[in-house]
């Protein structure tokens, strides 16, 4: 099995800038590199908050956009690469600042403009006057979209000079969630919807459907609560470091009943809240999700002993190895780590493994599976489809094999509990 | 990016060579060209029945995307293609499928049909999911039918031409009707099945015929009108004229892969190149057409006309056309536009 090649298409750090950036109302985040660089990441973040009705490419025919509603950029060619990218990017600013409204302006160098060595702050301080704007000048070539999107999230934090707050106020913030991540409009649903339960006021989801303003009063929140630990921790520490504000990362991202009741019964006695709403809730959902295995399984004795495999970050198979291996009763064949680089959450992830004896899960190629439930991006799902394997593919990360979701879903809390367990029934069934 | 990736690129590479594949092939990005890393050192990992391609695009220093998708398929045809293989009778080749489009595999099963009707195989798909040794062999196929003859489609045709002499069927893949029914006769009289092609085409035709009377009653009349990238457009407008349909202006907007209107009706139809859709709502108000044909439909004044898309990629085949106008029949009888087109406005209430 080879260590150093990408098995899959995975985003970079480049990726994590930007849709980091792209997660911020009213922003325009301009691309200093060629129309490449720009394109995918235009698409993914119209498909994830839609800007556009069709796609006609005549409704963006502004310069820069090239046809698409987000991320213009500076269609860098091999001349610019020789002679520098001001002249356009300069061309860029001036066309943004008149005919475009926004903000908070990004500007993120491609992987190839960082090498030019324009110095994109000197240039940006010129044109750029009474508006805000973050400049990120590297973009971290092969580093993971973790790296990147936390590299952001600290840069927008450090940039925007937020000052230190009079007073702390009674609401958090939720870091850690991008939206890169599959079903984060459902994910950011969901938890306001359980912390309503427990009076809980969110202050902002940084990089992932907030506003300036609230990233601005960030520091005023008395709880930074971290839901994907490697896209957020780094972010947490350093707000605790510059502003006091202490922070909670969850057990893994909330997945299952369990970890959900652990991370509300966590943030309620930390701020004292009280939770016996939520678990009323709890309650009611566990007995849906009782009932319904509870059919199956006196058939047919499913979901106890099937064999699944993940995919993901380490946090991400420790939360579903969890929910899936503990509450379903299933066993996990193989568990694909997506980047073994990101390691803020290795040690958990070992120690749960080692706990139900399934360490061996991490030495088994996922694209070798013969799993019948098989958690993964839609790349993986299509490779084993095509490799003609007998399954069922439950997408949990992007890239999606591009099924469209009317009604934002979510996989975190107890509607995600819920939603696991259909997905896993229906995957048995059909 | 201080002290160059060669060495990483080479670690990679003997990782990769114990996975035991056919061929290698390194691509070099914007930041391998700018710190003037030359891949072509790792060539010499290759082994005997595993080549190492290179193809130095340097990201887009090398060109844009077009440019990049040629040089990827120039350098792999040089570069693999071998040139001492035996013809092998009745194969032909496929070159310039568009991989991205979602009727490919489709179109290509109905061209599939056709050639093995005709006892015809397919050796090589250039480059849509073919194996490398189909490729080695790619100059064993005596004929080749190019998918597409937009502006990528020609330059690849005349590579083939040039370097390798290739013999290429005239007609590209037939859409509609007369296309289908020439380009069988074509690849029928190359390989000596004029008679099965001919036989083909008179099933065909009495199905096209049948469904061309069957549609006249409600679109006999009707005016349409088209607005499009499509700068080739004979097979709808044939099966609109057989239906009785009007054809009251053709509006072709600027496409980079494409120039020139292009008929073989022989009709005199009014034309308009490099259109500015701007105009769109002047045109609608002076021809009153009853159908709006574009590539993407607009949401303006809709319910005055039938507005319907025209597919960049349409489906090869006799019933490209016929299949469009049953659709306009259905569309007009029914006479609905489906009201989730009225809530456009709250759409941009709360998605602005």
């Amino acid at each position: 099995m080879t260590n150093n090649c990408l098995k899959n298409i995975t985003p970079d750090s480049f990726s994590g800038l930007v849709f980091a950036m792209e997660g911020i109302d009213n922003t325009v985040v301009l691309i200093n590199g060629p129309t490449g660089c720009k394109f995918y990441h235009s698409a993914i973040s119209d498909s994830q908050s839609i800007h556009q009705y069709e796609f006609d490419p005549l409704n963006f025919p502004e310069k820069f956009y090239f046809g698409q509603p987000r991320v213009p950029c500076t269609w860098l060619d091999s001349r610019d690469y020789v002679y520098g990218s001001t002249e356009k990017l300069t061309e860029a600013l001036d066309f943004l600042c008149d005919n475009v409204s926004f903000e908070l302006l990004a500007i993120i160098n491609s992987p190839g403009a960082s090498l030019i060595g324009d110095n994109l702050k000197d240039i940006v301080k010129r044109k750029i006057k009474g508006k805000k704007c973050v400049v990120i000048e590297t973009p971290g070539f092969s580093q993971n979209i973790c790296a990147g999107y936390e590299t952001a999230s600290l840069e927008i934090l450090r940039q925007l000079c937020i000052s230190e707050p009079t007073e702390k106020k009674l609401k958090v913030n939720i870091l850690g969630l991008s939206i890169f991540h599959k079903n984060y409009r459902g994910d950011i649903q969901e938890i306001e919807r359980l912390f309503k339960m427990c009076g809980i006021e969110i202050n902002c989801f940084l990089c992932s459907q907030c506003s300036t303003q609230s990233i601005e009063k960030i520091p005023e929140s008395s709880l930074n609560i971290v839901l994907n630990p490697e896209f957020g921790c780094e972010t947490a520490h350093f707000l605790k470091e510059t502003y006091g504000t202490p922070y909670y990362v969850c057990d893994g991202p909330p997945i299952g009943f369990e970890a959900t009741e652990k991370f509300i019964k966590d943030v309620c006695s930390i701020i004292s809240r009280d939770y016996s709403l939520f678990m009323d809730e709890s309650g009611k959902a566990r007995a849906d999700a009782y009932a319904s295995i509870s059919r199956v399984n006196s058939l047919t004795g499913l979901p106890k002993g099937v064999n699944f495999s993940v995919e993901g970050y380490c946090s991400e198979i420790y939360s579903y190895t969890s929910f899936l291996v503990k509450y379903f009763g299933m066993i996990l064949e193989s568990a694909s780590l997506l980047d073994a680089e990101r390691d803020c959450y290795k040690n958990k992830m070992f120690k749960l493994l080692n706990e139900l004896n399934l360490e061996d899960a991490l030495n088994r190629d996922i694209l070798n599976t013969e799993s019948e439930l098989v958690f993964a991006n839609g790349n993986t799902i299509a490779q084993l489809k095509l490799g003609g394997k007998a399954f069922s593919g439950i997408e949990i990360s992007l890239p999606s094999l591009g099924y469209i979701d009317v009604i934002p879903k979510t996989q975190l809390g107890l509607t995600g509990a819920l939603m696991i367990t259909e997905q896993v029934l229906n995957g048995l069934m059909f | 990016m201080i002290f160059g990736g060669i060495d990483v690129l080479t670690d990679k590479i003997k990782e990769v060579k114990l996975k035991k594949p056919k061929a290698i092939i390194v691509i070099s990005s914007c930041p391998a060209g700018i710190i003037g890393d030359d891949i072509d050192k790792v060539k010499s990992l290759k082994e005997e029945n595993m080549p190492v391609i290179t193809i130095k695009a340097d990201g887009n220093i090398a060109g844009d995307y077009l440019q990049g998708m040629l040089m990827s398929y120039t350098t792999l045809a040089e570069q693999i293609i071998r040139k001492d293989v035996k013809m092998v009778p009745s194969t032909v080749n496929i070159v310039f499928e568009k991989v991205v489009a979602k009727n490919t595999g489709s179109n290509f099963k109905i061209i599939e049909n056709f050639l093995s009707a005709m006892d015809v195989r397919v050796n090589c798909r250039f480059l849509c999911e073919t194996t490398f040794d189909r490729l080695e062999k790619f100059l064993s196929a005596p004929l080749n039918l190019l998918a597409n003859d937009d502006y990528t489609g020609k330059m690849l045709k005349n590579f083939f031409a040039e370097k390798y002499g290739c013999k290429f069927l005239d007609e590209s893949f037939p859409i509609g009707f007369d296309e289908t029914k020439n380009w069988l006769m074509s690849v029928g009289g190359f390989f000596g099945k004029k008679e099965k092609a001919l036989e083909i085409i008179l099933q065909n035709e009495a199905l096209y015929k049948k469904e061309v009377e069957r549609l006249k009653p409600s679109l006999s009349g009707k005016k349409l009108m088209i607005i499009t990238y499509n700068h080739s457009l004979d097979w709808i407008l044939m099966a609109a004229m057989d239906v009785g349909i009007e054809i009251v202006k053709i509006g072709i907007l600027n496409f980079s892969q494409d120039s020139g209107f292009r008929t073989n009706l022989g009709t005199s139809f009014n034309v308009e190149e490099n259109y500015d859709k701007e105009k769109r709502m002047s045109d609608f108000a002076k021809y009153c057409p009853d159908i709006v044909l574009t590539n993407y439909e607009s949401s303006v004044n809709s319910g005055e006309y039938l507005s319907d898309t025209i597919p960049m990629c349409p489906d090869v085949g006799f019933y490209s056309g016929i299949n469009m106008v049953s659709r306009w029949s259905n569309l007009i009888k029914l006479n609905l536009q489906g009201e989730w087109k009225n809530d456009e406005q709250l759409f941009k209430k709360y998605y602005s």
